[in-house]
């Protein structure tokens, strides 16, 4: 199954039936044994199918007769699955796609049933020139331990911009620690769902964030307080779900005095939403997503007329449950 | 419309608009730089490109002769390799080698966006394929001793289809 065009796991995409059109007519009348006829009509006329559309005769591998930046230009617009691959084929494409600048980009999150500590391992040294990479989705029962992972992280050449993480499991106190040691340019951040992390202090060392996915995990209220004073750089923040975390409302209050630019805010089923909290919000300007479903907010006090007056931005407002 | 003659591999000489001709940044630079004349009777000598193809470049570049200047590669974008235009995949329903040699005449004449649309339809003919598949297609020895093959298929196996 290749889910390397999906965004999504799905069980099965689509089949594609190639096939051709066969003609008996010259074997008509002629043979007893006309099942093993066609049998060997058939395989017969597979023979001479190409199913890979070049022409038969070709002998030449005209990788070899082009210049080596121009094999770069065409791997350059290959996706890693393909790079890989490619590089299975023979030694000359095999050291042309382990180029270290080919590797910036890294989702294998439509790989996830197949990535296990070995996977990590194998890219390390492709990989050192990493931008962006997405694991969500990766490492359930225990395929990815924090152990390589932090390997993989430490060799990294400390240019890492977006990090997605998203429901991984092995992301404790130690990965989340050596996460925001070693990732000084870090602008989005996703550990949504991660439910093995507790240890949130060091949050506060990520002071380049634009965007941080919190959903669902263990974030404390103390932590959260110390990094929106940090971080004035934000512009997306979603704490939906959080059940442990406290003063929600207070979260937001420092929200909206220090990170003016804050495009995204997502705090479905926060608690202790109060009208003032959501008053305060009128200050984002560039707000331009909120969810406040299940937040229990007086919706008569006003709060989100002056929400619509002031942030003239605003495409998606989400009220769920708001009474 | 002033016209230059450019003269291929094989003696062959094709009279071009220069309009045209300057697509390729390699024949602008010597119109400017050198002072090559365009009145000039003299052809253009491109010793690297035999006329099959530059009969097929000069096509290309007459078909594409109004298209804004291709813009700077930026890092940071998506390489789309779906984008290619209808009448473009069908100027490239060619053999492999004429297709391997429409890069290298777009490489050496330094015709981008003819350089692009060329590596996309190869990138396009290396997607999505298992390595022998990609053997096939591109009739690519293996010359992996059995370790190493071994090795690389360890190193790559999380891609392979499951």
């Amino acid at each position: 199954m290749n889910h390397s065009e999906l965004h999504y796991y799905n069980e099965i995409d689509c089949v594609q039936m190639l096939g051709i059109p066969l003609s008996f007519e010259e074997d008509e009348g002629s043979s007893v044994d006309r099942e093993d006829d066609d049998v060997s009509a058939l395989s017969k006329k597979y023979e001479n199918i190409n199913l890979f559309g070049n022409s038969e005769t070709q002998k030449e591998n005209f990788f070899e007769s082009l210049p080596e930046e121009v094999i770069q230009l065409i791997l350059l617009y290959l996706d890693t699955a393909s790079l890989c691959n490619l590089a299975s084929t023979c030694r000359l494409l095999h050291q042309h796609c382990y180029d270290r600048l080919l590797y910036k980009e890294l989702d294998l999150q439509p790989y996830w049933p197949n990535i296990k500590d070995s996977s990590l391992e194998s890219l390390t040294s492709r990989c050192r020139k990493l931008e962006r990479i997405n694991l969500s989705w990766c490492g359930g029962h225990n395929f990815i331990s924090f152990n390589a992972f932090n390997k993989f992280l430490l060799n990294l050449e400390k240019n890492l911009i977006v990090l997605r993480l998203s429901g991984c499991e092995f992301l404790n106190d130690n990965c989340f620690d050596a996460i925001c040691s070693n990732c000084p340019k870090l602008e989005e951040l996703n550990i949504a769902s991660c439910i093995n992390t507790n240890e949130f202090s060091p949050l506060v060392r990520l002071n380049k964030l634009k965007k941080l996915n919190l959903y669902r995990t263990n974030i404390d209220y103390f932590s959260l307080y110390q990094f929106i004073m940090k971080c004035s750089s934000l512009e997306h923040l979603n704490i939906g779900s959080c059940s442990t975390l406290r003063n929600c409302g207070d979260i937001v209050v420092k929200l909206s005095n220090n990170c003016r630019n804050l495009k995204g805010l997502d705090i479905w089923r926060a608690k202790d939403i109060t009208s003032l909290s959501i008053n305060s919000l009128a200050e984002c300007k560039q707000l331009e997503e909120l969810d406040i479903g299940w937040c229990k907010v007086e919706s008569n006090c006003g709060c989100l007329r002056k929400l619509a007056e002031n942030c003239r931005k605003m495409k998606k407002l989400f009220l769920t449950a708001t009474r | 419309m002033p016209s230059i003659k450019l003269s291929s591999s094989d003696g062959e000489v094709f009279s071009v608009e220069v309009e045209i001709a300057k697509q390729s940044n390699t024949i602008k630079t010597m119109l400017e730089d050198l002072g090559m004349d365009e009145e000039d009777d003299e052809a253009v000598p491109l010793p690297n490109v035999n006329a099959a193809i530059l009969k097929r470049v000069i096509q290309w570049c007459t078909y594409h002769k109004d298209d804004p200047p291709p813009p700077e590669d930026d890092e940071n974008k998506e390489k789309r390799t779906d984008d290619i235009s209808s009448w473009d995949a069908d100027f490239l329903k060619v053999d492999q080698g004429t297709l391997f040699e429409l890069i290298l005449a777009a490489n050496y004449l330094d015709i981008k966006g003819l350089l692009d649309v060329t590596c996309k339809t190869v990138a396009n003919m290396i997607k999505g394929k298992s390595p022998e598949e990609i053997r096939k297609t591109f009739n690519i020895k293996n010359d992996f001793t059995q370790a190493e093959e071994d090795q690389v298929r360890r190193e790559n196996e999380w891609c392979e289809e499951k």
